[in-house]
């Protein structure tokens, strides 16, 4: 659409303002997204995102850790898992190191969900919690676990967010604590620090209730097929929070 | 509401145009926000057109239409070279609050340190560093300081504060200022036992070389999850320690690389 501009010699009158002024704003009320140029929108026109809940656990400082990942005792000693189902059977069944608990009743299909743990892996213990050395390779694994129920059903519907599995192997306890004579000499000296944040996008079709950080030890080492590992290891400044976002207004 | 009316009759009777009549009805009024016009003019093309303005399947945007920082502010830093702390600018205090040793003596990170301007009020913020750290510090076996033989580990420690309230401890129980979450301790890397044998709490024979395996790459990651009102926001790592002997004059935390980041979602 084009507008009609008076020529040099035309008198301006009322009704050729008029014309101009309604095939300007014809345009105007009528812009096309892709006319919108560079950096046109800004907060002015974008309203902020509304906060649903925003919540964390907060005494989960220590934790001793003794789950071991299912796998170990058979043939494998590392984690291995073929399936979403088989993961979530997997990690439903390690230890809790922190709980958060989802209080929002209804949360909009596709909100934001951001999950953010951290914690440090501190010391071995033996079977009785005392601070130990340890000359076997081992990992620990953590995982976030989002419990849930179908609205629908009433059945569960929870879930592992599988890019949040996260594994961290425990080099010391055979480089640095092995090679002595005396290993009461090199007790502690682990302390590997352990973060992450995921986002899971939520479904309108389920009640939320918990987000859990779980955590197993994981013998990587093949001398320790078949048995028992009873190595425990013990977490400090473990943290589990989590924010829901929904679009804003 | 941005739909620009018609002027129709806005002229005054004869069919004469004035200037004034034009500017304010038609050309240029000032308003003062897109939801609160009491007379909508062509002037809205400077920044106040709504979404009542636009047209098309899905009114969706392109990334680029929309204003960078208007949805999110972030901000980085990065370094590269190698950042020193001497063990002498730290005490020995040291203290177990909510269960873990952490050390009193405390100084920022100054590399991993920051003062972020807030544009508008937070729904959330997301924060973290990440860096490589070397330290010196040693297991000494019966350390005798005198009076009393007692096994003695060293440690530096890590903290991470955001917010103006940046007391450690009393903000440990805290969701939104984390700061005993985010600690971390550093392992001990050095054993008096290997070269000197039992050290007396005189002894200079307690430096073997520190062991790389126990060097540390940190990553920490936090939120605030809360509103935050805008304006400058600091972010500070903290580095502690607890040296003891005549350690201090040679123990010292390297950070050879490392980053700070902070995220801010409107």
């Amino acid at each position: 659409m084009s507008i009609t501009t008076p020529k040099s010699s035309d008198q301006i009158t009322v009704g050729s303002i008029e014309t101009m002024h309604d095939q300007t704003r014809a345009m105007v009320n009528d812009l096309a997204p892709t006319n919108i140029g560079r950096s046109s929108i800004n907060t002015d026109h974008l309203g902020s995102a509304t906060l649903v809940q925003a919540a964390g656990s907060t005494h989960d400082l220590e934790d001793n850790i003794s789950a071991e990942v299912s796998s170990y005792g058979g043939s494998n000693y590392g984690l291995a898992y073929p399936s979403h189902a088989a993961l979530l059977a997997e990690i439903t069944s390690w230890d809790d190191v922190a709980t958060a608990t989802i209080s929002a009743t209804t949360i909009r299909n596709g909100s934001p969900m951001i999950i953010n743990f951290s914690s440090n892996v501190a010391k071995f213990l033996d079977s009785s919690s005392a601070e130990v050395v340890t000359t076997e390779k081992f990992m620990v694994w953590f995982a976030i676990l989002i419990e849930r129920t179908s609205i629908l059903t009433g059945s569960s519907t929870n879930i592992a967010i599988e890019e949040a599995l996260v594994g961290v192997h425990l080099q010391e306890s055979i480089v640095y604590l092995n090679d002595s004579s005396a290993d009461e000499n090199r007790i502690g000296g682990i302390n590997h620090a352990v973060s992450y944040t995921a986002m899971h996008e939520t479904s309108g079709s389920n009640t939320y209730s918990t987000i859990k950080l779980k955590a197993a030890v994981c013998p990587c080492d093949s001398t320790l097929v078949g048995g028992a590992s009873n190595k425990k290891v013990k977490l400090e400044s473990s943290y589990l929070n989590f924010i829901i976002l929904e679009p804003g207004s | 509401m941005a739909d620009i009316p018609p002027i129709t009759g806005v002229f005054s009777s004869g069919g004469v145009v004035d200037a004034e009549t034009l500017y304010k009805e038609s050309l240029y009024s000032p308003t003062d926000s897109p939801n609160n016009l009491s007379s909508i003019t062509f002037e809205i093309l400077n920044g106040g057109l709504t979404s009542d303005n636009f047209v098309g399947t899905g009114n969706s945007l392109k990334a680029h239409q929309i204003e960078m920082g208007a949805m999110a502010q972030g901000y980085y830093f990065g370094f590269n070279r190698t950042d020193f702390i001497y063990g002498e600018v730290f005490g020995s205090s040291t203290e177990t609050a909510s269960g873990i040793l952490r050390s009193n003596d405390r100084i920022i990170h100054s590399s991993l340190s920051c003062n972020v301007f807030i544009p508008w009020d937070t729904k959330a913020i997301m924060y973290g560093y990440q860096a490589m750290f070397a330290q010196d510090s040693t297991y000494y076996k019966d350390y005798n300081d005198g009076s009393t033989t007692a096994n003695r580990i060293e440690f530096y420690d890590l903290e991470m504060q955001i917010g103006n309230n940046l007391d450690p401890v009393a903000s440990s129980t805290s969701a939104t200022n984390p700061s005993l979450q985010m600690h971390q301790t550093l392992p001990h890397n050095r054993l008096a036992t290997d070269v000197g044998g039992t050290v007396t709490y005189s002894s200079d024979e307690y430096s073997p070389i520190a062991d790389e395996g126990s060097f540390r790459y940190v990553s920490k990651t936090g939120m605030i999850s809360s509103t935050v009102s805008k304006g400058y926001l600091q972010v500070i790592v903290t580095v502690g320690a607890f040296i003891i002997n005549n350690d201090p004059r040679k123990s010292k935390i390297k950070t050879p690389s490392g980053s700070i980041w902070i995220m801010a979602l409107r």
